[in-house]
């Protein structure tokens, strides 16, 4: 059979499974996965429709890419091959919502964003504040384990999800975990995929627990010139009663979308009213003490601000960004050495870190003369990341050009563990038909 | 005397390594008594290089083996079925390191739940999950429970604080799963592991986030005329968005087995329910919550709710529901402490349900459990003597498990598969769940070496 036969073939079996309508073929440039094109776009509108794709792909030897809002598809190293696309777009629906359980089981292409609304008159949510939020889909959120400064309050998305529903690379499909808060029933496969980033199977349906939505809530600006003065404003908040929601620090690049011009550290409270009119008293003590400069963001004005710190990466040009997890004690210590390591290659970088989890995020555009100088910042990378190695640190390119993508791995060393992973990979996707070579160490 | 014996005793030392029957009989069974079975030896390692030594030993035999902490499961998880060795991890009992900066701890296994927050107190932290074992249970059994306990209904279970372990695989090899406190990259082997039962290997090295202690907490006690109105009173909390720290129910048999013991907490034994209720936080919002709680509970029917005046109180109402299953356990030969989960709306239609079920069985049964995350532990009081009354029991326990599922709910809540509760593992997953599970221990546990016989069931020759 010739290629052109073959592909004409897989065309008509997927048009078989999904309609013609909802293939597109040849894939728009938007769904160019780093620089390379995928065959197919396939967008099925059930998990039984994922399956038969998957046992397609299964039978004829073809790489799927599942996405979500595909608005991240960047993150991963250079694909081995891309056949399928596999949208979930159209799988977007609220499947179970039971809010006196506090419990949801979403498709895995429902946007965050539109569960959070349907959720609002029962005042319970999602509390995750991801970049892009407000485009991401539950299904992306669980593959990519992703998440934003709530993580410092409210843990990371895989702490919320309960229960799963996953279409094998073979197109077996299996249940993880169940729909109650709390459960040791059999291994907790939840974990397997979540943060597996499509390599594993494809999330077709996602279980979270829920939680209360807070009454009330208010920001906190500290500004001042010197990470130092906001790092001991930071390290008095979490040695005290206050119980941040979030806590991020933010260099001026950071700041000047939401019109400051300096340093700051956001301190975000979410609670019930009298907890949080106490707090901002405290906190408000606390910064006078220190000398920082103060503002006061309430309800509106405070979810404001922290959309707006979401969408950043789009707010100010970027075309590199990395993420580091250091003790929390070195987050300052991270943002004076990524400062120094990258501010060469690094144009208007911003500079995001939680005092509280240790995750320092960095963005900026690359600012070099030719493509010569690529392997050089590849190096750079590669230096920030051994040294922070022997400190426990992590050093992850979320996003990255694709020539860059040669020079530099995009996720670094995984350990003594990684051979456990790759015979994961085997048991799980043994013809390596999901996303090839995109996740740690080329699975 | 088998040859890789003599190996071990080189490892250990001669009188760390038992085989005499009558010294063995100790580590027939764990918390669960029915079920039994001999060990062919029991090791005493003292280190994790020792642990894997001996692991190895044991895999160039083709020997099984578990490593047991304090024995207190309740699934039968530490029972060597197939006659293995026992790795007893009580000496690993060592806080390596404390570091209040980074809010985290790290521990050798057989560390004691309650030692750890004891050991961090006076800083003003303390270990947030917290079985009602936990001054026996290790934190090895833990993390491999992935326990949980009447806190983790704000504070989560186990696998939501733990940040890195030392395993040693059933070859021996030790690798580290997790960051010790920063994240890993790749799959989450560490989440993957946690509640895996001693099926995946031996943890060695644990490291721990510490939570700081709150500014403030209330503690109180609402006593109810019927179930029905106790468990109405608990979906009415969660549904109002509260999330009180622990939520916990006592039935009238519970209470009665509590006060006649020496856990007696001044409990009003002509309840037919009781909720202990526990607030913590800001000062602010505890007097908040506390306020919006007494008003829930008085429009579901409470006749008196009672605050804790003091800390010596609040320990004493505590101590009385960490000692209900000691309690419970000497008024009557023997107890089957269950374990099932349900959708917490579910709570007042499936719990007289649960009592019809026992009461057609003619079998006596008190719960006391979680309530605010619909945990159930429906206790049956039996004489293990009586071959009618434990064919009883079981079948009873067998009801309340298809009730659990039909409603939405799950097998275990935090107790675990282990031995006992294998056969219903089809009630909530297919063959393909429970293959996609065996592929997943077969990556760990090539050999099938390590706790066999425990978690899935084992169909033509292969586990599942
Ligand atoms: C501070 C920060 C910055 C970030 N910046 C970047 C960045 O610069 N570049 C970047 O690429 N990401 C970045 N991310 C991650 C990105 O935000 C998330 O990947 C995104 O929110 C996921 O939502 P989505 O619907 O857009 O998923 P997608 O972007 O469509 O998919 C995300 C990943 O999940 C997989 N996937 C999607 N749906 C499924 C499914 N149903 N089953 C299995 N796998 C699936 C995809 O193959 C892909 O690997 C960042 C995260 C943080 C915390
Ligand atoms: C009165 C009472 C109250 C209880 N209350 C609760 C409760 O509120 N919540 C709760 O979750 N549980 C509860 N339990 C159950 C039990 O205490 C927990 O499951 C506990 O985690 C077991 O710890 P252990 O050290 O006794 O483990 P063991 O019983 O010795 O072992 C349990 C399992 O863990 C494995 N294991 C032990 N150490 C390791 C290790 N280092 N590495 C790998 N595997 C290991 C064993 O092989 C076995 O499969 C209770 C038990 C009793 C008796």
């Amino acid at each position: 059979m010739t290629t052109l036969q073959k592909a004409n073939e897989v065309e008509r079996a997927l048009i078989s499974i999904v309609g013609e309508a909802n293939i597109l073929c040849p894939a728009p440039e938007a769904y160019a996965i780093d620089d390379r094109r995928p065959s197919f776009v396939v967008l099925p509108e059930t998990s039984e429709e994922v399956a038969a794709v998957l046992r397609l792909a299964h039978a004829q030897d073809l790489a799927v890419v599942p996405m979500g809002s595909g608005r991240r598809l960047s993150f991963g190293n250079l694909p081995e091959r891309v056949d399928i696309l596999l949208s979930t777009r159209r799988m977007n629906r609220i499947l179970e919502y039971e809010p006196a359980d506090l419990t949801a089981s979403l498709e895995a292409g429902c946007p965050l964003e539109t569960f959070n609304r349907v959720a609002l008159p029962y005042r319970q949510w999602l509390p995750f504040d991801p970049p892009d939020a407000d485009r991401a889909t539950v299904g992306g959120i669980a593959a990519a384990d992703d998440f934003g400064p709530l993580r410092h309050g409210y843990g990371r998305p895989r702490d919320a999800i309960i229960g799963l529903e996953v279409a094998q690379a073979d197109g077996t499909r299996i249940r993880a975990g169940g729909r109650v808060v709390k459960n040791v029933t059999g291994y907790d496969l939840n974990k397997l995929f979540v943060g597996s980033f499509g390599t594993l199977g494809i999330i077709t349906r996602v279980n979270f627990k829920l939680r209360p939505l807070p009454e009330a809530e208010a920001t906190l600006l500290f500004l001042d010139a010197a990470w130092e003065t906001l790092a001991s404003g930071a390290r008095e908040i979490l040695q005290s009663e206050l119980l941040p929601a979030a806590l991020l620090l933010a260099n001026e690049a950071a700041m000047s979308p939401l019109g400051h011009g300096q340093k700051a550290l956001l301190v975000r409270f979410l609670e019930t009213a009298p907890a949080v009119a106490y707090q901002v008293e405290r906190a408000k003590a606390l910064a006078h003490s220190l000398s920082l400069e103060l503002i006061e963001l309430e309800n509106e004005a405070s979810r404001a601000t922290w959309e707006k710190l979401s969408r950043l990466h789009r707010l100010i040009p970027t075309d590199l960004r990395l993420r580091l997890s250091v003790l929390p004690a070195h987050t300052v210590e991270a943002l004076h050495t990524s400062e120094r390591a990258l501010s060469e290659w690094l144009d208007l970088p911003y500079l995001l870190a939680q005092p509280g989890t240790g995750i320092v995020h960095i963005g900026g555009k690359l600012g070099i003369e030719s493509e010569a100088d690529l392997p050089q910042v590849g190096h750079s990378i590669t230096d920030l990341r051994t040294t922070w190695a022997t400190r426990r640190g992590q050093v992850i390119v979320e996003h990255a050009p694709p020539k860059l993508k040669r020079h530099v791995d995009v996720w670094g060393d995984v350990g003594s563990s990684l051979p456990l992973m790759q015979a994961l990979k085997r048991a799980f996707d043994p013809k390596r038909i999901l996303s090839p070579g995109r996740f740690v160490a080329g699975l | 005397m088998a040859s890789w014996i003599a190996e071990l005793k080189e490892i250990v030392g001669s009188e760390d390594v038992i085989t005499d029957p009558e010294q063995l009989l100790v580590y027939e069974c764990d918390g669960l008594s029915i079920h039994k079975h001999l060990p062919s030896a029991v090791v005493f390692p003292e280190s994790a290089e020792e642990v894997a030594n001996v692991v190895k030993v044991l895999w160039r035999h083709r020997v099984p083996f578990l490593a047991r902490g304090a024995g207190t499961g309740l699934s039968g998880g530490a029972v060597a079925v197939e006659g293995g060795v026992i790795l007893e991890l009580a000496r690993m009992n060592r806080i390596l390191e404390i570091d209040y900066e980074n809010q985290l701890a790290v521990v050798e296994p057989g560390v004691i739940n309650l030692m750890l927050t004891r050991a961090v107190a006076d800083a003003g932290y303390f270990y947030a999950p917290d079985p009602s074992s936990q001054m026996a249970c290790t934190l090895g059994g833990n993390v491999a429970e992935n326990a949980g306990g009447p806190h983790c209904l704000k504070y989560g279970m186990t696998v939501h604080h733990i940040l890195g372990l030392d395993v040693v695989l059933p070859d021996g090899e030790i690798v580290t799963l997790g960051g010790h406190g920063t994240d890993a990259i790749g799959y989450d082997l560490l989440g993957l592991f946690i509640g895996s039962e001693g099926t995946f290997g031996i943890a060695t090295k644990i490291t721990v986030r510490l939570t700081r202690r709150p500014q403030a907490v209330k503690t109180l006690l609402a006593d109810f005329l019927s179930v029905e109105d106790a468990s109405r009173a608990v979906s009415a909390i969660i549904a109002a968005g509260i999330l009180p720290s622990a939520l916990e129910m006592m039935d009238r048999a519970t209470i009665e087995a509590v006060e006649a013991s020496v856990y007696a907490a001044g409990l009003p034994t002509d309840a037919a329910a009781v909720l202990l209720i526990e607030v913590d936080g800001l000062a602010a919002s505890v007097e908040y919550d506390a306020g919006r709680i007494f008003e829930i509970c008085r429009a579901n029917g409470a006749r008196q709710i009672l605050v804790a005046r003091d800390e010596g109180e609040r320990a004493r109402l505590w101590a009385g529901r960490k000692g209900a299953f000691g309690a419970l356990g000497r008024i009557s030969p023997d107890l089957m402490v269950q374990d099932a989960v349900i959708p917490r709306s579910k709570l007042p239609e499936v719990l007289p349900e649960i009592y019809r079920i026992a009461a057609r069985y003619g079998l006596r049964m008190a719960n006391v459990f979680h309530a605010g995350d619909g945990n159930l532990h429906p206790n049956i009081c039996f004489d293990g003597r009586n071959p009618d009354e434990v064919q009883r029991v079981k079948e009873a326990c067998r009801e309340i498990m298809e009730l659990c599922v039909r409603v939405g709910g799950s097998l275990t809540g935090e107790h675990g598969v282990g031995l006992d509760k294998i056969a219903y593992m089809p009630l909530v997953f297919t063959e393909d769940d429970l293959e996609a599970m065996a592929r997943v221990r077969a990556v760990f546990d090539p050999e099938g070496l390590c706790n066999p016989g425990k978690v899935l069931p084992v169909r033509r020759c292969r586990a599942f």
